[in-house]
């Protein structure tokens, strides 16, 4: 039964307050950040009467976009849990001892005639304070701030776009002014060609993030981070049927391998064992997470869902989502074109967080040994 | 779905919080600075302020400045 059916159904017995009341609570649990958006006109009316209705205009087109933007995550990221903005304005009774025992930022508000700039200003700390926290401790400075950038970049695309000239004047402009930062932020616009910047790079730094080692060594993350976006990158540039380019990642500290399923020749064997046979190394080795791509055209699917019916049924990994269909721009003949794509994230129900010093000793680190 | 606040102050309540704060005189009188480049804090350009050692820090909103804020806050040296 669908919504339209249920609110036709209740019409049907109850009274039109009554079913307009359970409209708007419906509503506001499921578009609350729409609601939020759209409100700012009814905060534009109330300002004519009442001054402090302008916090209300600033704060729910800030919380609004951001939060629909977080939430839109959860459809590129498997088992995201996004986290939203809330603007919280310094009351008049506000105390100096409150200012000082609260120990946090205070971010300046313009009138809402200047909204662009706040929305851009406000967005930026919360990007880079709040997403990705964990993973920011293992990256190195350019590579955190290069992630926010572009971040920052697809949520003013997405949410706002008439605040992305403040946005690359005041923020991407300059920054790009660094070659490491314009090369890396060059990269991640490939990687997100196709389709994989949130549900491979963002998430893969999402399950790093959260990991816990007994002898770290940042440099070695920092490398292997540098690595593996250069091979998504070599991935997204690559010509369809390109057999050269190396198929698949193994990382030591991210703990992640990437399988691309998608040559024919392979496929037509119908013969899954090498695909099998190498997820099973990757355990061996204590990989936590695969990635497994490939086209989405239905013989291909079957292919994948084949060899990962295999792979869950030895145990050692499950799915850890739904599987994801998007579309990619795939270079073919030099020109990007899309295609429609398909992903499928393993992983290890058991997968540790704290990594202890046998472990890496065995897994991560040989040389610690020595 | 968990939120991270950010505490903000609007332009009309400004000088009220400075004031509070005891620097509204300093400010008035373009005597203070930014924490990073020490360019004199105004109405047009201040980006931020924030406690530190039982001090108050104030940010300009030069390109600069907000990258060196925005290390702090990744770093976690700051909070929001």
């Amino acid at each position: 039964m669908s919504a339209f059916d249920i609110f036709v159904a209740l019409l049907k017995y109850c009274s039109p307050p009554v079913v307009f009341m359970f409209l708007g609570i419906w509503l506001a649990l499921h578009y609350q950040e729409k609601l939020q958006k759209w409100s700012v006109v009814f905060w534009k009316f109330i300002r004519i009467f009442w001054k402090k209705a302008e916090r209300k205009i600033i704060s729910n087109d800030i919380e609004g976009r951001v939060n629909e933007f977080t939430k839109s995550l959860e459809k590129e990221m498997a088992n995201f849990q996004p986290i939203g903005v809330q603007i919280q304005w310094v009351e008049e009774s506000e105390s100096p001892s409150a200012f000082f025992s609260d120990d946090k930022l205070i971010i300046r508000m313009r009138g809402h005639r200047d909204q662009n700039k706040n929305f851009v200003y406000a967005s930026m700390v919360f990007i880079s304070k709040a997403i990705l926290t964990k993973a920011k401790k293992y990256i190195s400075k350019t590579q955190k701030e290069s992630v926010d950038l572009f971040i920052g970049k697809k949520l003013f695309e997405k949410e706002k776009p008439q605040v992305i000239g403040r946005f690359f004047e005041d923020f991407f402009s300059p920054r790009m002014e660094s070659g490491k930062i314009a090369e890396l932020i060059e990269k991640y616009n490939i990687i997100d060609k196709a389709g994989l910047f949130f549900p491979l790079l963002v998430q893969e730094l999402t399950f790093l993030g959260e990991k816990v080692f007994w002898h770290r060594r940042n440099d070695r993350i920092i490398v292997e981070v540098t690595n593996f976006i250069s091979f998504l990158e070599d991935y997204a540039n690559r010509e369809i049927g390109e057999v050269e380019l190396p198929q698949n990642f193994e990382g030591i500290y991210s703990r992640c391998g990437i399988m691309i399923v998608a040559r024919a020749y392979k496929r037509e064997l119908g013969n899954i064992s090498p695909y099998t046979d190498y997820i099973n190394g990757l355990i061996e080795k204590r990989i936590d997470t695969v990635y497994i791509i490939g086209p989405a055209f239905e013989t291909n699917v079957k292919f994948i869902d084949q060899i990962v019916g295999q792979v869950e049924q030895e145990g050692s990994l499950k799915k850890y989502a739904e599987p994801r269909r998007y579309k990619a721009k795939i270079m073919i003949n030099g020109e990007r074109q899309a295609i429609n794509s398909y992903l499928l994230v393993l992983r290890n129900p058991d997968a540790v967080r704290y990594f202890d010093e046998e472990y890496q000793k065995e897994f991560i680190e040989p040389s610690l040994n020595e | 779905m968990n939120k991270e606040s950010i505490k903000a102050i609007h332009d009309q309540d400004l000088e009220m919080l400075l004031e509070r704060l005891g620097i509204l005189p300093k400010f008035k009188n373009g005597k203070l600075k930014c924490k990073f480049c020490k360019a004199t804090i105004t109405s047009e350009n201040l980006h931020s302020l924030f406690p530190q050692s039982g001090d108050i820090k104030l940010v300009c909103d030069r390109v600069e400045c907000v990258k060196e804020l925005s290390n702090l806050l990744r770093e976690g040296k700051i909070l929001l």
